[in-house]
């Protein structure tokens, strides 16, 4: 899969997530334009994305959805629940799409009969859109008339080229005839006309002229734009008007005809009986359509007189339109219009149609421009801007300068403020003195801006001008660019993988670390240098920080947010309420809430659950709400928070709680209490008997909730990212569980503890104390051992029992036993063992392979000396023991 | 970039925008100054409209001979 | 040298298939994901020889950007084009009138990419 490809599913799917979290919310706010938009420019990006593979079922949707967010924001649709609903369809067929291209790959994409009636379900929701909306087509130049006469545009083109032009049209060429006219401005747009018309192609003749005399030099402003570019080429009008897409305003084209071409140049003559008595035979020829002799009297004419004359002129015209017509059907009209010009020049009649010389192109010098007071102002901060940049000794640093300050020049003439103009000249003289901007800056700084156009909102006013002057230097911007509301985090998205062999590089640095003081130990002990050993712990210190700091930063990279999975909560809730007829708000806090990934993703089964379960058991419906006098709309609320170094998450209903007495029922109806127990456990504890296994009761098999999966296997995936789980209850009133989880499972403390002459680690999170019990206080109990601690009975087992050996705890010199108090299920169980150890921080590495199922293990982690410790997970141990 | 020297300016592979300023300096401060495109490839419009303006004399032409060509059409007025 | 392209657009996906015409084409490629951040880079002394940005991003769009950055020093001149959608004529024309050089539509292909670049990019 190309990495493009990638892309796009990874992208695709986070739009999907954000369309679907926009039309919720679009739900509680159906007038809020800002989520219109994005909405809008969501689906519109996503459609973008999809045009650029194959998938013309996918754009064809989006296409539509498109269409359809663009009427709501336009106002022509306004926003209603079935639009919701539509859209939500369709991205859930695109999402489809995207999961099939993700597993199956873009070849497995067919055709799918879905995707016409989807775009079409949209399409009927939007108006039809006015006529206005409509993109119109651009004027075609070529219909449109030409402002300039026909024979002023080829009155720059000498005769020898027009005759060459004309003799292309004549076999059967076509040519366009084009002018462009740059608007004066049109640098500052990033244009080059020049560099466009260069690259027009089928040039066959050019001209570059200044559309209004040139200033004196001092006044000519290079950055204003007055260059007019005339040609004609071989290129089809389509193409021409392709090549100035972005200015069709700017240029005129029309197709060049043969008869525009054809006129005289030149003086005219003394009269000359020669022409006379050519006129005449001429006219007698072309009514006898004798073209051969026409066409060899024109050319003996031509011999005879001098070419410069203007009659001349119209001979070679004559003798070319012959040349070039099919042999025995020449165009009349011209070669009439030809002989009488002729006639005209012979002095023979006055009534001939005369062939213009056209009027040579006075582009008369256009009334001084009214210049847009916006540019003005643009142009005089540009001049500050460039005059803000550091000094430096750059060979170009003085003709900055030069050009600033002939930029301000211009500005104060354009602004009628001339008389500022040797301040200004003095001002850069100085700063070309100084080799230093700070005359001209303070020159600039001393003048009255030019006025400010009023068109302009404040806020967008050249932001180059907020720049501080005494900040030189400093890039020119705006200040409150930071403050934007909506400001999304820059990321970065990271392949898993990689983060995962950092951490993996990080442990093993860590494990290498540890080596040091093993080292430290040996350099004292078997070399007997204190020195080196000081000196090893103290490396060792170092290192050991930059670890540290390194773990915590790895650490930071896998956090991530809850609302990773939250966000998929208002849709599910929403679905699962329409279902059930239930009326739902559903209120999220703390979504920026970060944990790391592995708890994070733990955490998206268990949380789903529990809302099934408080949509399916926990709320009522309306009218059922309504009797218990509650609002018809119930609440469900997740809220998440970091307390210290753990993240806590709280799920709240207001609905209808969990009543006690039935749990006790259903409970011992299952097996799960027995008589005496019923009569004993609190409400508390009678509450906490859901998370016992096999409790999950057939009321909660249901479509929804169900799949007989009951709240122990809630419990046991959030106690296997080592998190709590707390549920309190209230009948009638609702119910709120809280679970508590670490924000990184990275790093682990452990208490290393000896049993069999071996060493094991017990996360801390599990150990409660250690404590040494003399013999004596070990009491027997149905041959069970226990002691009492804090006034607590304490039972006692024996770790080596635990892990499967028969050897007794050995006892230390005062007959006392090495208990560490662990809790297993909230209550403390003291573990006999041999020693107690140091506590150190490892990475855990769940056992692999055959060993994966082991039970009783939490995994494995090296240690700086290079052996392996076993970590044990008290309460598996536990339980599978019994 | 451009090389501005006592009596020749030379023109790197582009005159450009920036240039067209510098260069109208150079002109209006050397009258006779010659410049020298050879190594010339485009000029933009800007500094087009300086050589224009100021009736520069072009000592080498750019040996591109598209750009050449057009140089031509817009330095060589034709006769009113 | 090698001509720096400045591509402005919050789809990664687009992004990444910009970027890879034109680096295929002998570019050299700067990216942001909205006009916010590109107009950072600018604003951190970038200089690019041409700017291609989408119109539609969240923190600064388009159209806001164009404006920001033709008041940065060293880009009065530079060629600008906006990515813009079929549909979009009337964001096209604002964006010409704002300052932009021309647009393109996408999806672009990266032959047409590098061909409307070159028509616009002297040298490119």
């Amino acid at each position: 899969m190309s990495a493009l490809l990638q892309q796009f599913l990874a992208e695709g799917r986070d739009f999907l997530q954000s369309i679907g979290d926009k039309l919720l919310a679009l739900e509680e706010r159906p007038e809020d334009a800002e989520l219109i938009g994005e909405l809008f420019r969501l689906v519109h990006t996503l459609k973008g994305n999809s045009g650029l593979f194959e998938l013309p079922d996918m754009t064809r949707t989006l296409h539509a959805a498109e269409d359809l967010m663009d009427a709501v924001r336009d106002g022509r649709a306004s926003y209603a629940r079935a639009i919701a609903d539509r859209l939500l369809e369709a991205m859930d067929f695109v999402g489809r799409l995207i999961e099939r291209i993700e597993h199956e790959g873009l070849e497995s994409i067919e055709p799918d009969p879905q995707a016409a009636p989807l775009a079409q379900a949209l399409r009927a929701l939007i108006p039809a859109a006015p006529l206005a909306h409509q993109d119109a087509p651009p004027d075609s130049p070529q219909d449109a008339a030409p402002d300039a006469a026909p024979s002023e545009r080829l009155s720059q083109i000498p005769e020898a080229e027009r005759m060459t032009l004309y003799r292309r049209l004549a076999t059967g060429e076509r040519l366009h005839w084009l002018r462009y006219c740059p608007e004066p401005e049109c640098f500052y747009k990033g244009e080059d006309p020049f560099f466009q018309a260069m690259q027009i192609p089928g040039v066959c003749w050019r001209q570059v002229r200044e559309r209004e005399p040139w200033p004196p030099l001092a006044e000519l402003d290079a950055y204003r734009c007055v260059l007019v570019f005339e040609l004609i080429s071989t290129a089809e009008c389509e193409t021409l008007q392709d090549h100035f897409r972005y200015v069709p305003e700017q240029i005129e084209l029309a197709p060049l005809a043969a008869s525009e071409l054809m006129w005289a140049e030149g003086e005219s003559g003394d009269p000359d009986p020669a022409l006379i008595d050519f006129v005449r035979l001429a006219r007698e020829r072309l009514a006898a359509g004798d073209w051969a002799t026409l066409a060899r009297a024109t050319q003996a004419l031509l011999e005879l007189c001098s070419p410069s004359l203007r009659q001349a002129s119209l001979l070679r015209w004559l003798h070319l339109v012959l040349e070039c017509a099919p042999a025995h059907s020449p165009p009349i009209d011209p070669i009439d219009t030809l002989i009488e010009q002729l006639a005209t020049e012979a002095g023979m009649s006055a009534t001939a149609k005369a062939l213009q010389t056209p009027a040579p192109a006075t582009p008369g010098r256009t009334a001084h421009q009214a210049i847009h007071s916006e540019l003005l102002h643009e142009l005089w901060e540009a001049q500050r801007a460039v005059l803000l940049l550091d000094d430096d000794s750059s060979p170009w640093f003085a003709g900055r300068l030069r050009a600033s300050a002939a930029s301000l020049s211009a500005l104060l003439d354009a602004l009628g403020r001339a008389e500022a103009r040797p301040a200004l000249e003095a001002a850069l003289a100085a700063a070309l003195a100084q080799g230093s901007a700070a005359p001209l800056r303070d020159w600039l700084t001393a003048q009255p801006p030019p006025p400010a156009p009023e068109d302009r909102a404040p806020a967008s006013a050249a932001p180059a001008a907020r720049a501080p002057a005494e900040r030189p230097g400093a890039a020119p911007g705006r200040a409150d660019e930071g403050a934007s509301p909506s400001a999304l985090p820059r990321t970065l998205k990271i392949d898993q993988g990689r983060i995962d062999g950092l951490m993996d590089l990080i442990g093993e640095m860590v494990v290498a670390k540890n080596a040091l003081p093993y080292l430290a130990a040996r350099a004292e002990r078997d070399y007997g240098s204190r020195e080196l050993a000081r000196e090893i712990k103290a490396q060792y210190a170092v290192i050991n920080r930059i670890a540290e700091d390194l773990q915590d930063a790895i650490m930071q990279v896998r956090m991530m947010p809850v609302s990773f999975v939250f966000q998929r909560f208002p849709r599910l809730v929403r679905d699962l309420a329409h279902k059930l007829g239930k009326e739902v708000r559903l209120s999220m806090e703390g979504e920026d809430t970060e944990a790391d990934k592995n708890v994070i993703e733990a955490l998206a089964d268990p949380l789903i659950h529990i809302l099934r379960n408080s949509l399916d058991h926990g709320l009522e419906t309306p009218e059922e709400r309504r009797a218990a006098g509650k609002p018809a709309t119930g609440q469900l609320s997740i809220r998440a928070r970091q307390e210290s170094d753990r993240a806590i998450i709280e799920i709240s209903d207001d609905g209808r709680g969990i009543d006690p007495a039935r749990i006790r029922r259903k409970a011992y109806e299952r097996g799960i209490i027995d008589e005496t127990q019923l009569e004993r456990l609190s409400d508390q504890e009678a509450i906490n008997l859901v998370f016992a296994p096999g409790f999950s009761t057939a009321e909660q098999v249901s479509d929804l909730s169900g799949r007989g999966v009951g709240m122990d296997v809630v419990r046991s995936a959030i106690a296997a990212v080592k998190g709590g789980i707390e549920l309190r209850s209230e009948l009638g009133r609702g119910t709120r569980l809280l679970l508590t989880l670490p924000l990184s499972m990275a790093v682990t403390n452990v208490m290393m503890v000896r049993a069999q002459g071996q060493d094991y680690g017990i996360p801390m999170d599990s150990v409660v104390e250690t404590v040494r019990v003399p013999r004596s206080a070990i009491r027997t109990l149905k041959q069970r051992q226990a002691t009492v601690l804090r006034g607590r009975l304490v039972p006692l087992l024996a770790l080596n029992a635990l892990l499967g050996s028969p050897k007794p705890p050995q006892l230390d010199e005062a007959e006392a036993h090495a208990v560490l108090v662990v809790r297993v299920r909230g209550e403390p169980l003291g573990l006999l063992i041999d020693d107690f150890r140091e506590t150190v921080d490892i990475i855990l590495k769940p056992l692999g392979g055959v060993l994966e199922t082991l039970r009783g293990y939490a995994g494995t982690a090296l240690l700086g000396d290079g052996s392996v410790l076993l970590v044990l997970d008290p309460e598996d141990l536990v339980q599978c023991s019994n | 970039m451009l090389e501005l020297n006592k009596n020749r300016a030379i023109a790197g592979e582009v005159l450009s925008v920036e240039d067209a300023e510098v260069l109208l300096e150079w002109l209006q401060e050397h009258p006779r100054g010659t410049l020298d495109l050879g190594a010339c490839t485009h000029v933009h419009s800007a500094s087009l409209q300086v050589l224009m303006a100021t009736r520069a004399t072009l000592a080498v032409w750019p040996r591109a001979e598209s750009l050449a060509e057009w140089l031509g059409a817009a330095l060589n007025h034709p006769k009113e | 040298m090698a001509k720096t392209i400045l591509v402005v657009d919050d789809s990664a996906t687009m992004v990444m298939s910009l970027k890879a015409s034109l680096e295929l084409a002998g570019f050299s490629v700067e990216t942001a994901a909205d006009g916010k951040l590109a107009l950072d880079k600018l604003k951190g002394g970038v200089r690019p020889d041409l700017i291609l940005t989408d119109i539609n991003m969240p923190n600064m769009g388009g159209l806001d950007f164009i404006r920001a950055a033709r008041a940065l020093p060293g880009l009065r001149f530079t060629p600008i084009l906006a990515l813009t959608t079929e549909s979009q004529q009337a964001k096209r024309d604002e964006a010409k009138q704002i300052g932009a050089t021309g647009w393109l539509v996408k999806p672009v292909g990266g032959a047409d990419l590098v061909k409307v670049i070159r028509q616009v990019l002297p040298g490119a």
